[in-house]
């Protein structure tokens, strides 16, 4: 994974704790204890890369692990190996298969839409209505 | 869900988690004209993540809340060692406090799946209490109830669709730990104010629960 290029890079030896704010993209590989802020850029969460902050961006792609809220005004890319605890709030989302995300996700408008439509037997239930008895 | 996805005895985990089996799902088709009837409802899926929930049910104009109880359940950190001879228990409170906490969030619609038949016994009690205090009155919950326990059942992902179908995926090696009678269900849901059951010709019961 390497980062784009123009993009400000924090290596996976290095430790924040704090508010992190700025005016360019970011790709971040360390671990991170704070806040991000980066209102009008990227933010890339690198693979080894260990989160635990809220995260106020543009857009975000994340191959790591982040613990914290992500509030992204554009696109949230949850990759493959990425684990999310926390909530996400972004105009659009995607999601590759196997991501973990606990929490809660929410979307403006111009969510992506639903995936295929498999066939199968419509025959194979039958219904029986229960009742609760009190 | 019984084995589905082929293969004897041991070849499960060298199968990994790839094929996806399409499930024609009563309760599914029941809850997805709840979805489609609605606005902003907030769902909460307490399966392993989804990609395709996420996607499918945000389009619908809901939002999401994932949980995969199951996963978090089998971590032996929640085990207190028995003391003095004393059998081990678990720490349900805490579980739940790590687990359960929706920071006072309600819920309009929950799809439960069949994570209960795969959660240690004494969590099964109390989740139905907890979802029953995060529901909102009215909300609606899907869940599925294995039939016997056959020892071939395997845990599933289960991926919602735009038919009264749902594909199910297997998603780790988790044990099926508990199977229960119409009468033992319905004792589960004795809070709830309504509940209609489906029963299908495989092994698995499907439960529309009304709050």
């Amino acid at each position: 994974m390497k980062p784009a290029e123009g993009s400000t890079v924090i290596g996976k030896s290095v430790t924040i704790r704090g508010e992190l704010s700025g005016n360019e993209d970011l790709y971040m590989d360390g671990d991170i204890e704070g806040t991000i802020r980066l209102s009008d850029h990227a933010l890339t969460i690198g693979p080894n890369a260990k989160v635990l902050a809220d995260i106020h961006v543009k857009d975000i792609v994340v191959f790591g692990s982040v613990t914290g809220n992500l509030h992204a005004t554009g696109r949230v890319d949850i990759r493959n190996s990425a684990v999310v605890t926390g909530d996400i709030s972004s105009g659009r989302l995607s999601i590759e298969e196997n991501a973990t995300i606990k929490g809660m996700v929410s979307l403006g408008a111009g969510s992506p839409n639903a995936n295929g439509q498999p066939e199968a037997a419509k025959s194979e239930q039958e219904t029986l209505l229960l009742e609760p008895k009190a | 869900m019984r084995n589905l996805f082929g293969g004897g005895e041991g070849s499960a985990a060298s199968r990994g988690s790839g094929g996806k089996f399409p499930r024609h799902s009563s309760g599914w088709k029941e809850l997805l004209k709840h979805l489609k009837g609605q606005e902003s409802l907030r769902v909460l899926d307490i399966g392993p993540t989804s990609s395709t929930n996420i996607n499918y049910v945000t389009s619908l104009g809901h939002s999401i809340y994932m949980a995969n109880l199951v996963e978090e359940a089998v971590r032996p950190e929640w085990v207190i060692p028995g003391e003095s001879g004393e059998e081990p228990r678990y720490d349900v409170e805490r579980f739940f406090e790590t687990n359960l906490n929706f920071s006072g969030r309600n819920f309009d619609v929950v799809i439960l799946w069949d994570t209960v038949d795969f959660l240690p016994e004494p969590l099964v009690e109390p989740v139905f209490a907890k979802l029953h205090e995060v529901i909102a009155p009215g909300g609606q919950m899907l869940a599925f109830f294995h039939t016997n326990n056959d020892p071939a059942t395997v845990f599933c992902r289960y991926h919602l669709t735009d038919t009264e179908v749902v594909e199910m995926q297997k998603a780790g090696s988790y044990p099926l730990l508990n199977t229960y009678s119409n009468r033992k269900i319905e004792n589960l849901l004795r809070d709830f104010s309504s509940y209609r059951f489906f029963l299908a010709k495989d092994n698995l019961r499907e439960v529309i629960i009304t709050r």
